[in-house]
């Protein structure tokens, strides 16, 4: 690795006053387990890293009942996985953590740099757009607030404006009744990136089921399979028929390429078998009347 | 009699030799050894066209950067090397051949500043149209890789084709095929294809030399499996003389053939002795990223196999065609053709052969040695031909290949006749171990499950006079040191040492060392590879512990005038049971004894062996006969349970159950460890290994983001690792080697599970999920067979598939 500096503030504001001194010679890592191997490959050249690790605004996960769950941008992918209120209410979010990399990265990776890396297969995508997440941002215009479907605006790039952080991010309280479930297809059983990857959420309201899906490496963006949830609205028992619409209005939705990982033909096919897969699990899990 | 006792010689179930400190983190590795502020550092500067001209490189921004202290080019060290063949520079001269080819070489006073000037050199080319496709390459010579072939220097026992791409031609030439194909009931053509595989080794390739400037004494420290075969090819790289190469060969961090022969040590060397350099050590450190494209891999495989069958299910004739694609070099890569070449026929006696057996240059990083060295190639493709055939005939595999097993005695495609060996039994307890014979339905809802089998075996590939030498030193206190040159790298070679000198010396194991080797203190052995050391070395650490103990024995015997057979030595305790004397071992056996004539006799006590497998001839040059090819073959067999999931083509794996015949068990704990780790090695290998190229040659699996191998999530839960034991006569105990053979056959053995389970053949390497989807849906439209080849190469393969047909 080339050489570099590291600063290590102790302040959001004073990580915002060396973003700005530095300005596109200054890069932000939170567990680093993405931007060091960048930098390693040359795939970016800060000569700054401003390291979040010490600024405690940053820090930790916090529920508020009916509202939502924030989760600091410190907040690392272990951390996200094990939290109760977590496990109780957002469990495509746990799937997907639980997806991501192995034991010891995730240790170190946070769920906010995953989302502000922007890499399509990132794990944690499909479930903030189902989740509709909304991140609060500090930079050098103050505070703001950007809704996720406004985030990711292309491979490893993101609406975010030079010098700013992201402090959190808000995943609403999806509602007593709901289910949902993160599916991922690798090329193994561990430490691997998503060929595809699909995240479901069921939500009995008051205007009956509603379905959120969205599928990650699929596509320059995440992709919201409107399209099928559509198709399955207010169904509570989807059977075999309407499964294989949603499936292809979802395979439809999406628009993969051809690498070394799959061919943009078999992620068709994989995003339409779990599709299929995610929404059943779901609604079998909302059948016997339990939530999430 | 027996004239040693200890709890932990031959056969005995031991802790390991460095475990604790591999435990602990305090075994020193190469990167781990420091130099102080002398060190300097090396980055390697690559091509970044597959096969060109190289017009300039222009290094003068590298120079500018702060810390870097030369650079140089493949002009400035002009010397070739390679084990059997001397195709190899450090660095591309005049022209490069693969994208990635060391063009230059950056040495600077820290790694960063190194790395810095490798980013800052540019080079141009005028481009060549390159070559990846070893048919094609094989057959038409439009490109060639290696115009200048013919003033290569290379061992008698290859035979490159100056002219053509072909670096190595193995034939076998045995009875009359023609005529025997012609009387055949049944004829089965079946291909098989695999591409290059890494052996994903933990620790990278790490090296630092020094070139002492007053004498020219070159120290080499590296990662390498053989330290002295190292000092070999260096030495007659440069024309320099032995006495003035020290190769130290710090514990590695695997190596599965990966760190055999010379690997990265040359280019290092490039700069160590660089006029402007010599005296400071260089270090060249292999980042994770580049280690595929500095050293070779496992080649890339095409077979071509043609049985002919009679009547009764005797196989009566076979015709191989192998295309090994070597990559640039085939230095190392030529053996493992000739050995796949000399073992064609596997498991099976066949009367009438005729194999051709080719390394073939493409413009791609090179191949070389991997465990299974050829045979995991040819038994890939030949068990799976088997199977194919069984079915074809009409018979049950396990039946049909019972049918024409190579029995002790019968010849081998060589005319070598089979050693002994309980195959038989072995596939008895394989079939019986994992059900072979019950269709069983599959544990995991709308999955369909499959069985597979097959046959291994290997001979240690290696020259005729591949030597061993060990000496065994007895320390005044009656702990042992024993010089044996073989790396341990995890094999547990110096745990089976300390059982075998244990058992020659009846001194316990706790009591006995084995260094790792240093050509300066260690006495000459050629190569950790080859599943040879427990054989070959085994001879003679049990030769140089015996003549220690006989010289222990004599002094004892004159000491207390009595027979040198009426002495024991056990526990570590020198007993002579007539006269009532029981002494442990004390400073007498270093310092000498006071005799009763009153002389002082002895000193360092201090044993010799040496070994030279004696009868091993080459195979002929135009027939591949010899009437001992090699030194033995070890065989075994693996049954695979699987089940597959239809809808995405994920492959989990039951059980499997792999035994082969190993002679004798010295070391029980790492025979266990080695079929254990070699299955997985194997399984792996066959459900997701391969390397890819785009269509301009640059590598897209450099490196673990994109080559995967199994993680223990991927491995069985269930794995049955057992062993038979039928002595081998020419052995220290019996034993034969069994380090490489548990990685050869899983791959066909899953192939052929696969095949059970969802009725399709798929012929192409690896069985990844979206290929076996892939099948999946091919059978749906009513396929029978599943071909793929390697990525941007697939179109040039299936004009060659249609040349052949
Ligand atoms: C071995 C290995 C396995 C992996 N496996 C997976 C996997 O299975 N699935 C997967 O999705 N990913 C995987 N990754 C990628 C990586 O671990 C994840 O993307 C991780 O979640 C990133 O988090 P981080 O904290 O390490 O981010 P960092 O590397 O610190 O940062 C990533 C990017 O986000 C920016 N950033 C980080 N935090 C903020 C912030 N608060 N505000 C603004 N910008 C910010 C950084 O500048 C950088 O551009 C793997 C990586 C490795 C090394």
């Amino acid at each position: 690795m080339l050489a570099f500096e590291m600063e290590r503030p102790r302040s959001l504001a004073s990580a915002a006053e060396i973003l700005e001194k530095h300005g596109s010679q200054a890069m932000v890592k939170a567990g680093g387990t993405d931007v060091l191997v960048w930098m390693r490959k040359h795939a970016v050249h800060p000569e700054v890293l401003v390291d979040l690790s010490e600024i405690p605004e940053l820090k930790g996960i916090s529920f508020y009942p009916h509202r939502g769950i924030k989760i600091g941008a410190l907040a690392t992918v272990n951390e996200t996985a094990e939290n109760e209120d977590v496990k109780r209410c957002y469990p495509a979010l746990r799937d997907a953590c639980l997806s991501h990399s192995d034991v010891l990265i995730r240790n170190k990776a946070t769920v906010l740099g995953n989302i502000c890396a922007s890499v399509p297969s990132g794990d944690l995508i499909p479930a903030f757009a189902v989740h509709e997440a909304v991140l609060h941002v500090f930079g050098p215009g103050g505070e703001r607030d950007i809704f996720f479907s406004d985030f990711i605006t292309g491979p490893r790039k993101n609406s975010l404006m030079p010098g700013e952080i992201v402090v959190s991010a808000t995943l609403p309280f999806p509602g007593e009744r709901s289910a949902g479930c993160y599916l991922k297809l690798a090329r193994r059983n561990a430490l691997d990136l998503a060929q595809v990857g699909v995240a479901c959420l069921a939500v009995d309201g008051e205007a009956g089921r509603t379905y959120r899906i969205a599928c990650g490496a699929v596509a320059p963006r995440p992709v919201r399979a409107t399209g099928a949830e559509k198709i399955l609205e207010g169904v509570t028992a989807p059977g075999d028929d309407l499964l294989d619409r949603a499936g292809k209005a979802a395979a439809e939705a999406s628009n993969p390429i051809t690498d070394v990982r799959a061919s943009r033909e078999y992620r068709l096919s994989m995003v339409d078998e779990l599709t299929k897969r995610a929404v059943a699990l779901c609604a079998e899990r909302l059948q016997g009347g339990r939530a999430s | 009699m027996k004239q040693t006792v200890t709890k932990n010689g031959i056969g005995a179930w031991t802790e390991r030799k460095y475990d604790v400190e591999k435990a602990a983190g305090t075994l020193a590795f190469t990167d781990d050894l420091r130099f102080g502020p002398e060190l300097l550092h090396a980055r390697a500067v690559r091509s970044t066209v597959a096969h060109g001209e190289i017009l300039s490189i222009d290094f003068s921004e590298a120079l500018k950067v702060k810390g870097v202290v030369k650079v140089v080019t493949g002009k400035d060290f002009v010397h070739r090397f390679g084990l059997y063949l001397m195709d190899r520079t450090p660095m591309a001269i005049g022209k490069v051949r693969y994208m990635g080819e060391p063009v230059a070489l950056v040495i600077a006073e820290s790694e960063e500043a190194a790395e810095e000037g490798m980013l800052k050199v540019t080079a141009k080319y005028r481009e060549l149209p390159p070559i990846f496709d070893p048919v094609k390459a094989a057959t038409d010579n439009s490109v060639l890789v290696h115009p200048e072939l013919e003033t290569y220097d290379h061992v008698d026992f290859i035979t490159p084709f100056p002219g053509t791409n072909i670096g190595n031609w193995f034939r076998i030439r045995r009875g009359d095929v023609d005529k025997a194909f012609s009387e055949a009931e049944y004829i089965v053509e079946e291909a098989v294809n695999c591409p290059q595989i890494a052996h994903g080794f933990l620790e990278p390739h790490c090296c630092i030399c020094r070139e002492d400037p007053a004498t020219g004494d070159l120290t080499i420290w590296s990662t390498a499996q053989s330290a002295f075969a190292l000092r070999d090819i260096v030495s007659k790289g440069l024309k320099y003389p032995l006495s003035k190469i020290r190769v130290i060969a710090p514990p590695i961090g695997g190596g599965f053939g990966g760190k055999a022969g010379m690997t990265v040590e040359a280019l290092c060397l490039a700069g160590a002795m660089n006029p402007d350099v010599r005296g400071r050590p260089v270090k060249l450190y292999i980042p994770r990223e580049e280690v595929l494209l500095t050293s070779w891999v496992r080649q890339a495989y095409v077979a071509k196999i043609k049985l002919g069958i009679d009547k009764d299910g005797k196989i009566i004739a076979i015709r191989n065609t192998f295309y090994f694609d070597t990559g640039i070099s085939a230095e190392y890569g030529a053996n493992p053709v000739r050995s796949a070449g000399y073992s064609s026929t596997g498991c099976y006696y066949i009367p009438n052969v005729w194999t051709d057996s080719y390394a073939v240059y493409t413009n791609k990083p090179f191949g070389g040695a991997y465990r299974g060295f050829g045979l995991p190639e040819l038994m890939g493709a030949m068990e799976v031909v088997i199977d194919i055939a069984a079915r074809k005939v009409g018979m049950d595999p396990i039946e049909f290949r019972l049918k024409n097993i190579l029995k002790p005695g019968l010849p081998t495609c060589t005319g070598m006749p089979m050693n002994n060996h309980a195959l038989d039994t072995i596939v008895g307890k394989v079939v019986d171990r994992i059900r072979l014979n019950e269709k069983e339905p599959a544990t995991r809802k709308g999955w369909v499950r499959g069985k597979g089998f097959a046959l291994a075996l290997k001979a240690p590939a290696m020259p005729a006079d591949a030597a061993s030498s060990a000496i065994v030193k007895i320390l005044g206190d009656g702990t042992v040191e024993v010089l044996a040159a073989t790396m341990d790298m995890g094999q547990g070679a110096y745990t089976a040492y300390s059982q075998m000198v244990s058992e020659e010396l009846g001194i316990p194991i706790e009591k006995i060392r084995c260094p790792y080797p240093d050509t300066q203190s260690h006495p000459y052995d050629w190569q950790t590879v080859a599943s040879r050391s427990c054989w070959s070395m085994g001879m003679a650490v049990k030769r140089a512990a015996s003549d220690a103990r006989q010289k222990l024995l004599a002094l004892y015997a004159e000491y207390w005038q009595v027979e040198p057979e009426s002495i024991t030595i056990e526990h570590g305790i020198v007993k002579c049971r007539k006269k009532g004397k029981a002494e442990p071992i004390d400073e007498h056996i270093q310092s000498g004894f006071p005799m009763p004539d009153g002389n002082y006799k002895g000193g360092p006590v201090i044993g010799t062996g040496s070994f030279v497998p004696p009868d091993v001839i080459y195979p002929d040059a135009e027939t591949g006969q010899s009437p001992k090819s090699v030194v033995h073959f070890t065989v075994g067999a693996v049954g695979i349970d699987v089940e597959v999931d239809p809808a995405t083509g994920a492959v989990e794996v039951n059980k499997v159950s792999a035994g082969y015949d190993v002679g004798k068990a010295i070391s029980p704990v790492n025979v266990k460890g080695q079929i254990e780790g070699g299955t997985v090695q194997g399984i792996s290998a066959g459900l997701m290994e391969g390397m890819y190229y785009d269509e301009h040659g640059k590598l897209l699996t450099p490196d673990f983001t994109d080559y995967k191998i199994a993680t223990a999530l991927d491995v069985p839960p269930d794995l049955d690792a057992f062993w038979e034991e039928t002595p081998e006569e020419l052995s220290p105990y019996g034993n034969r080697g069994v380090g490489e053979h548990s990685m050869i056959s899983p791959a066909p053995a899953m192939d052929n599970a696969l095949f059970d389970a969802l009725g399709i053949r798929i012929h192409s390497y690896p069985l990844g999920r979206e290929r076996v989807y892939k099948a999946i849906q091919a059978k749906k439209k009513g396929e029978t067979d599943l071909w793929e080849y390697p990525y941007a190469l697939e179109q040039s393969y299936k004009n060659a598939i249609k040349e052949w047909k």
